[in-house]
């Protein structure tokens, strides 16, 4: 190539790049725009992630006022139940109530928006009653624990995305790893397979912040986000199924500066930084 | 920080053969600043996985080429060329000081590209592939092609 007369042909014709100096000063001239897009961004995603967290469990909560709980109510009978959106402000550990009959899972969490390592616990207190793969605990009263739970009935959980299928988790039916949970091994090692709801574990990004994981009273996963400007997330289950998703709402591309790891029926969750 | 530093310095080692590149394969300095500062700032914001690709300047020429050819087709754009005031101070006007830029223009988008990156960005054959998501064939071929109509171009030109 050294010898071709086309490359002197255009390294002579075409211009000289700018030098080291014009390129500074290109970048000096770029690097605050470059941040307000950056801020943009954030600002756009949190709408979208405003608009979904209002539609699914009521503002107020999702707006840090209370404890979120997504994907509550008699949605279960509706097949797979998507979530998705962002979550700006801080919101504090969350408890979420069930009704005896269910499993009463507590998750709690304490999620500063970027730290080396992040843990979810998670504690199954109630009466060890679980969901069975592909079934639905019965959720008599799951329609009182939704409203008492959250600001509205919840009757938008997920509407943008009810036909979306999870697909993903269906593969990934590999062993549990609860280290990090107390109570959490034996809701899937000890007890019969067909009280192991959904396969495990499952490998998904986030960027800043946190998700907690709860199996709700009709055995859908309710997933909470703990809050970061800019983390954006998709989450997608079914009793039998789980598949959780963080993405950038803007361009649709998978997040990846965190691990997040589900593990088992939704008793185990670990986020931990790859650094 | 760091990765605030990581990114200027991959600025700095690459935005100005990008534009160039581009400006080559547009024939436009302003149409391909642009669409080089697009990609830098998604590049940006995406830095923290961007910056664990293997090679992140193939991605940001990539968006680079595809903002271009948006641009391109944008009728949009076209009327702002038009009313655009004189070109930005960093970037030449390519037309007044290039006769290979007009004659490129007249080659198809594929042969053009490949000829820019080969001879211009003095990427391999094997780069250059894996940035058009072509084999390494259909490149020699576009370069071969892109040479033969270039040669009578370049022939005519010189005899005006």
């Amino acid at each position: 190539m050294s010898h071709d007369p086309f490359q002197d042909l255009f390294e002579r014709e075409i211009p000289r790049p700018a030098s080291a100096a014009a390129t500074r000063s290109t970048l000096d001239a770029l690097a605050p725009q470059f941040h307000r897009a950056k801020s943009r961004r954030r600002a756009r995603v949190s709408a979208v992630a405003a608009f979904a967290v209002l539609g699914t469990t009521g503002g107020a909560a999702a707006l840090g006022v209370g404890p979120v709980a997504l994907n509550n109510g008699p949605r279960a009978d509706r097949g797979p139940v998507a979530s998705s959106g962002v979550v700006e402000n801080q919101v504090e550990s969350t408890t979420t109530a069930v009704p005896t009959s269910a499993p009463t899972t507590t998750v709690t969490t304490t999620v500063p928006s970027i730290v080396p390592d992040i843990e979810i616990t998670t504690t199954v207190p109630g009466d060890g009653v679980t969901a069975e793969s592909g079934q639905q605990i019965d959720n008599s009263n799951s329609s009182d624990v939704s409203e008492s739970t959250s600001t509205d009935s919840g009757d938008h959980s997920g509407d943008s995305a009810d036909d979306k299928s999870s697909d993903k988790s269906s593969d990934d039916n590999k062993t549990s790893s609860s280290d990090k949970s107390d109570d959490s091994s034996h809701s899937s090692d000890s007890e019969d397979a067909a009280t192991d709801p959904v396969p495990g574990p499952l490998t998904k990004s986030i960027t800043e912040g946190s998700a907690t994981v709860d199996i709700g009273p009709n055995g859908l996963l309710i997933v909470d986000i703990t809050p970061s400007a800019g983390m954006t997330f998709e989450v997608k289950t079914k009793p039998d199924k789980i598949d959780i998703q963080f993405h950038d709402l803007v361009s649709g591309s998978e997040l990846s500066d965190l691990e997040f790891e589900l593990v088992g029926n939704g008793i185990t969750v670990k986020v931990s930084h790859p650094d | 920080m760091r990765k605030s530093s990581d990114f200027d310095q991959f600025f700095m080692d690459h935005h100005a053969s990008l534009v160039r590149s581009l400006t080559a394969i547009t024939g436009d300095a302003e149409l391909a600043a642009d669409s080089v500062q697009d990609a830098f700032q998604r590049a940006y914001l995406r830095w923290g996985r961007i910056s664990r690709y293997d090679n992140p300047v193939t991605w940001v020429r990539r968006v680079a080429i595809n903002r271009s050819r948006d641009l391109i087709r944008s009728d949009q754009r076209r009327r702002r060329n038009e009313d655009r005031a004189a070109p930005d101070e960093a970037v030449t006007d390519p037309e007044s000081e290039s006769h290979l830029i007009p004659l490129l223009r007249r080659l198809p988008e594929r042969q053009r590209v490949a000829m820019v990156l080969y001879y211009l960005e003095g990427l391999s054959v094997e780069q250059v592939a894996d940035q058009m998501s072509l084999s390494q064939g259909a490149v020699k071929y576009h370069l071969h092609e892109g040479r033969e109509r270039l040669r009578p171009l370049l022939e005519n030109q010189e005899n005006q």
